[in-house]
């Protein structure tokens, strides 16, 4: 099968399934006041647009998934790189970051809030403790991951500890953390979402929120589709990053090419 | 043979594993000469690799020395470029075939200027032309041995140390390979130590074989190779000469006392 037959497939799939959706709320087979419909969805994404909701909503969701994300990042990479180099660092803290990263921090949500506010800073506090933790188990992993016999030809070699840094530390524990960066970026936008739905003023959680407590289906679905696309957009492109990245494995991007 | 190049003197070794001293090497002593091509043979586990390490400098003796007559420096990474095909893979899977080349003239501070040449000359000494780019998952396993060989002899090393290097290959792949060896060998004035447990391995590359008794090792025997140089070895295998050497190298290795 080739791709584009797949993709043909695939839309397809998607338009029958919104089909029988439209028709089952048109004959009355399910109750448009819980299941809404993609018309009415349609509609208010429309609506949504002309009051510029849309824009205005959405960049402030991204904006806190954004700096969150890439405080976590930084933080992540930082904490990694120093625990996996440092054994003593290591043998004292690890057990503790291994028990908060146990713990479901989304628990912590509220706390947050009561902390930070309803504002912007909450948001970013919630989604660096999300992302964070991805980012550094991934980073230590990288770094601890690295074939001792790689450093000791360098050894051999007399390779400096700078080079060796360079050409074998570096790059062993960024391509792990990259290989890691869609799955914390998806955590990213949950963590945003879930801070916005517990106390804002602003943002797609909040529009949701806001439907929800309206009792208006079409509101949160249309909330739901946006986000929906948003990620499925970010998806692609943090996938070509990523196939970069990592396009020495075993397991390249020339896969997807091969169907 | 011509001069001196490394003396080994009475060393010893031994790890300690839970409270009890292992003994590895046992009063080894040893002589090599410049551009010599000799081969440590021993059993399994008999302490060879940890010689290999010690020589490379990962590892040191518990008593006895290592020098090198010729050059009289303390420190040893002063005076001789070494550099080692080992038994595990050790290529840098983030860098290209060109790439891990490279890696080891930065290594060895080799000036930036003339890297990109040194680099392809051994790729293509290596038969590997156009492969430039590959990465080592992309490779074969005889391939990635090749590009290991290759980084390893692009630094001009006084010195290569082997370790098992194809015990992993198929019987083809290390046969061409092998070839290789000797046929860059026989153009460079590199002293090479190549450490097996396979017999034909030994008879087949070296000039002169020293055995190795079962872990503590101590050297049984020393033995000149007598087949002569250069050599052939698609015909080496055909060779009875051939044969009674492996024969009789054979037995002596297998015989405990």
């Amino acid at each position: 099968m080739t791709s584009w037959h797949l993709q043909v497939l695939r839309w397809s799939l998607i338009i029958l399934l919104i089909t029988i959706w439209e028709f089952s709320i048109k004959y009355g087979a399910i109750d448009v006041y819980y299941f809404s419909s993609p018309s009415l969805i349609f509609r208010n994404f429309q609506f949504w647009l002309e009051e510029d909701l849309i824009f205005k909503h959405l960049s402030v969701t991204l904006s806190e998934a954004g700096v969150g994300f890439i405080s976590g990042l930084i933080l992540g990479i930082t904490l990694g790189f120093l625990f996996a180099a440092n054994p003593r660092i290591d043998a004292i803290l690890q057990p503790f970051i291994t028990i908060m990263n146990a713990m479901p921090r989304i628990a912590f949500a509220p706390l947050i809030i009561l902390w930070f506010g309803f504002g912007f800073l909450s948001k970013v506090v919630i989604v660096i403790s999300l992302v964070f933790f991805v980012v550094f188990f991934n980073t230590y992993r990288g770094f601890k991951e690295i074939n001792p016999i790689l450093l000791k030809n360098a050894a051999v070699l007399g390779a400096t500890r700078y080079q060796i840094l360079r050409h074998i530390y570096l790059p062993a524990t960024v391509s792990w953390t990259f290989a890691s960066l869609r799955v914390s970026v998806g955590f990213a936008i949950i963590a945003a979402i879930l801070g916005e739905y517990i106390g804002s003023s602003a943002g797609i959680g909040f529009l949701i929120n806001n439907a929800q407590s309206n009792f208006d289906a079409t509101g949160v679905m249309t909330g739901l589709a946006l986000l929906t696309i948003v990620v499925a957009i970010l998806d692609v492109l943090l996938k070509r990053i990523e196939s970069h990245f990592t396009k020495w494995q075993v397991v390249d991007q020339s896969e997807e090419s091969k169907i | 043979m011509a001069e001196q190049f490394l003396k080994i003197r009475n060393a010893n070794k031994s790890f300690t594993k839970e409270g009890n001293s292992l003994p590895v090497l046992n009063d080894i002593s040893l002589d090599m000469y410049t551009g010599e091509f000799l081969a440590i043979l021993g059993p399994s586990g008999c302490g060879k690799s940890t010689l290999l390490n010690i020589l490379a400098g990962q590892n040191s003796l518990d008593d006895g020395s290592i020098s090198y007559p010729d050059k009289p420096t303390k420190n040893l990474n002063d005076r001789n470029r070494i550099a080692v095909v080992w038994q595990e893979e050790s290529l840098i899977p983030w860098k290209t075939a060109y790439g891990n080349i490279e890696f080891s003239l930065i290594a060895t501070q080799i000036p930036d200027k003339c890297r990109e040449e040194v680099s392809i000359k051994w790729l293509h000494a290596v038969g590997l032309k156009g492969f430039e780019d590959y990465y080592p998952s992309q490779l074969s396993q005889g391939m990635r041995k090749r590009v290991a060989l290759a980084a390893a002899l692009s630094t001009h090393p006084h010195l290569l140390l082997m370790d098992e290097p194809f015990g992993a290959l198929d019987v083809y792949s290390k046969l061409q390979i092998e070839k290789e060896v000797v046929r860059l060998w026989e153009q460079l004035d590199t002293t090479i130590i190549l450490v097996t447990h396979d017999v034909q391995e030994a008879i087949a590359l070296s000039d002169r074989i020293v055995i190795l008794t079962q872990r503590p090792a101590k050297i049984k025997s020393i033995r000149e190779n007598p087949l002569p140089r250069p050599r052939n070895l698609d015909a080496l295998y055909g060779n009875i000469d051939f044969h009674n050497l492996v024969r009789e190298l054979w037995v002596e290795l297998t015989q405990q006392d």
